[in-house]
């Protein structure tokens, strides 16, 4: 019961904030040629050393490589989840929508003691990160986060059990 | 010889680690941030002025708080600034080098509290490699910030409560004079010290307070008293709470609801990992470009780590999530974003989570977990590399206020009967009297022996003069016809208009971008009033 009752409050949430900015779900990958700015950066980069070590670092690879680990931290970014992206709405290139009432963080974090969460989600996530933006197909997120809140109510319960004997 | 052979490659890897370790912080650290920043340069200036004449940039004799620019800076690194420059003489790779040797001590107190808690020799070593590797402990390892100097002092006020628990209890009373001194040297550890404090209280409440103990923590107390006898001291001026006006709850807009939710959404930014592994810090003197507070590719061993911790026992889990949770406490109440400075006391906890997720996979892959395992700090060691060494200083030197040095050197050449105005930002006084190395005696003028006021009143005066350089705004109407010569910052003159107050070029400092970032000015009355508004042309 209190399963349902939780999902049903995070996908609402979520929904509602779809509903009200609703999300474009482009498939665009992030194998997107480099332009402007992205590119004026990366090729000053590669100017500032001529070791082989930069080599490694800084090659045909580097600007997916950030556009990609960009993409896989954003979507482990708790703060967009539960607080609309504050403090730092100021990261280009992302959508701030707030998708969880913000007290859930509570039961969030708690959640995450002695969880238990299948490879399959981790997969996900690196496959999400894939996408140019991510925006609205984030939403498959709601079943992990809905479990690790879950979670949470049930350390919290038993925390509060041991504390009231 | 099973034996022999291990302690050989025990002291072997110590070397390299410390020989690594050293190498990240110690490598050109006299340019390396490049520059030498205005809160840097005035614990510097007021160590050498306490040195020079016994009082600081103000006049005030032996101060317990450092007015500075009437933010109050606590004392601690100015003070043992003193012996150094004495011994060693007045540097930036001087100042910086205690905040080197700092940093080489927390590594090995981090390596001591993974021996004492997981009692696994890989987890040892790997926190401990860990530390040094990461970004965001070398960054304040590497300038002269007291957090660094508080954060040494906590791990080992720590390693000292824990060891008395089990050896001499003598080591209560220097870890309760370490955690005190750690109040001293820095402001966030006020709330830090107390609350880790806390918890070795409440996890060792029945030894602590058993008949056998308690002479010893009298004792402890006592020693923590005594220490903190700089606090004592101004505890109740203004200057000693100076920094808690900075909080939400002091400056917050909108109602209660609102500053508990900003004050949450500070706060979990802290345990939030695209700011661990991604956004980072977004201050320029708080990163090292295009690298975060730590690796991506620790975030799987954080999870093994945390995993792994869940059978450790309760006293082991306290400590780590303890530390974990209270690190960012005082950071979070300030309205800056992952303010990795004021949380720099959760490296410990995160090396020795990160430590133990890494202690893990050896313990489980054997050779291809250690393989794995040196693969993975090999390329991160060529990430620092690149990005401390040949990146940073590119990107950020404008933030370090690179250039003053450079501007004190053309200064000594310039003949004593001329006058000098400076007019970049007000607060670079402060590094033209370091670099100058004009004793209190030339500013004590400007600043008076306020003494009776010092704790209280903040002041800060906007016109500043050392020697015979006053540092201010420029009154064109007035200051170009006077003849002297002005030094103005990057923005502050163009072409156009040194052409049209007949401004003669004596020197030109440039940043690593090639960009002219200071330009001295000869002004030339006589020719000005001549030639009026038409200017001097090209």
């Amino acid at each position: 019961m209190r399963k349902l009752v939780l999902f049903i409050i995070i996908i609402g949430g979520w929904g509602w904030s779809l509903l009200k900015e609703p999300s474009h779900w482009s498939l665009e990958t992030i194998f997107y040629p480099a332009v402007g700015e992205e590119k004026r950066l990366f090729e000053e980069k590669k100017g500032l050393d001529i070791s082989p070590v930069k080599r490694f670092y800084y090659n045909k690879a580097t600007i997916y490589f950030n556009r990609y680990t960009a993409n896989f931290f954003g979507l482990l970014d708790v703060n967009s989840y539960f607080f609309g992206g504050h403090p730092r709405e100021d990261v280009s290139g992302r959508v701030f929508r707030p998708k969880m009432f913000w007290l859930l963080v509570v039961p969030f974090f708690w959640g995450l003691w002695r969880m238990r969460l299948g490879s399959k989600w981790w997969i996900a996530l690196a496959v999400l990160a894939v996408l140019r933006n991510p925006d609205g197909w984030d939403l498959i997120m709601v079943v992990p986060m809905g479990l690790i809140i879950d979670n949470g109510f049930t350390n919290l319960e038993q925390w509060w059990r041991r504390l009231r004997k | 010889m099973v034996a022999k052979i291990e302690k050989i490659v025990s002291i072997l890897g110590m070397v390299v680690l410390f020989l690594l370790a050293g190498w990240l912080r110690t490598n050109k650290v006299g340019q390396v941030p490049a520059g030498f920043y205005a809160d840097e340069a005035a614990i510097a200036y007021n160590g050498y002025s306490l040195l020079e004449t016994g009082r600081d940039e103000y006049g005030k004799s032996w101060p317990a708080l450092f007015r500075s620019f009437g933010e109050y800076k606590t004392p601690t690194y100015s003070y043992l600034l003193v012996p150094i420059f004495k011994i060693w003489g007045k540097s930036v790779v001087v100042a910086r080098d205690l905040t080197v040797i700092s940093g080489l001590l927390a590594i090995i107190g981090v390596m001591v509290l993974a021996k004492m808690w997981f009692k696994r020799w890989p987890v040892l070593w790997l926190s401990g490699l860990v530390l040094a590797l990461m970004s965001w402990h070398i960054l304040y390892s590497r300038s002269v910030y007291e957090v660094n100097l508080a954060l040494t002092m906590t791990i080992w006020g720590v390693v000292c409560l824990e060891s008395g628990l089990k050896k001499t209890r003598w080591n209560w009373a220097v870890g309760f004079g370490l955690l005190a001194m750690s109040i001293v040297t820095y402001n966030g550890a006020r709330v830090v010290t107390p609350l880790l404090g806390l918890i070795w209280l409440i996890l060792n409440r029945k030894e602590i307070f058993s008949n056998n103990n308690r002479k010893w923590v009298v004792v402890a107390v006592l020693v923590g008293l005594v220490c903190l006898w700089p606090v004592w001291r101004v505890v109740a001026t203004t200057g000693f709470w100076e920094r808690a006006g900075i909080n939400i709850f002091n400056n917050g807009q909108g109602n209660s609801y609102d500053r508990i939710w900003e004050w949450a959404s500070l706060l979990v930014a802290y345990f939030n990992p695209f700011y661990w592994f991604k956004l980072g810090d977004p201050g320029g003197r708080s990163s090292w470009v295009d690298l975060a507070l730590m690796f991506g590719w620790q975030l799987p061993f954080i999870a093994f780590g945390w995993k792994r911790l869940e059978k450790e026992s309760n006293r082991v889990i306290f400590w780590v999530v303890g530390w974990l949770l209270v690190a960012p406490v005082a950071a979070s109440l300030t309205r800056d974003p992952m303010a990795s400075i004021r949380s720099l006391s959760m490296v410990v906890p995160l090396s020795l989570l990160i430590g133990l997720g890494m202690g893990e996979i050896v313990e489980k892959y054997k050779n291809w977990g250690r393989v794995i395992i040196f693969g993975l700090f090999l390329v991160g060691t060529g990430r620092l590399y690149l990005s401390i060494f040949k990146m940073t200083d590119y990107y950020r030197f404008r933030d370090w206020d690179y250039g003053l040095a450079q501007v004190a050197r053309e200064v000594k050449k310039i003949p004593e009967n001329i006058p000098i105005l400076y007019t970049g930002k007000k607060i670079n006084y402060i590094q033209l009297a370091y670099f100058l190395a004009k004793p209190l005696g030339y500013i004590e003028d400007n600043y008076g022996r306020n003494g009776s006021d010092y704790y209280n009143t903040g002041w800060w005066p906007d016109n500043k003069k050392i020697g015979r350089v006053e540092v201010r705004e420029i009154v064109w109407k007035e200051d170009i016809f006077k003849d002297q010569i002005i030094i103005f910052g990057e923005l502050g003159l163009e072409q156009d208009q040194a052409n049209e107050h007949c401004l003669a070029t004596v020197f030109e400092i440039r940043g690593l971008d090639g960009k002219r970032i200071f330009w001295g000015v000869r002004t030339n009355p006589e020719l000005k009033r001549l030639m009026g508004d038409r200017g001097c042309g090209e």
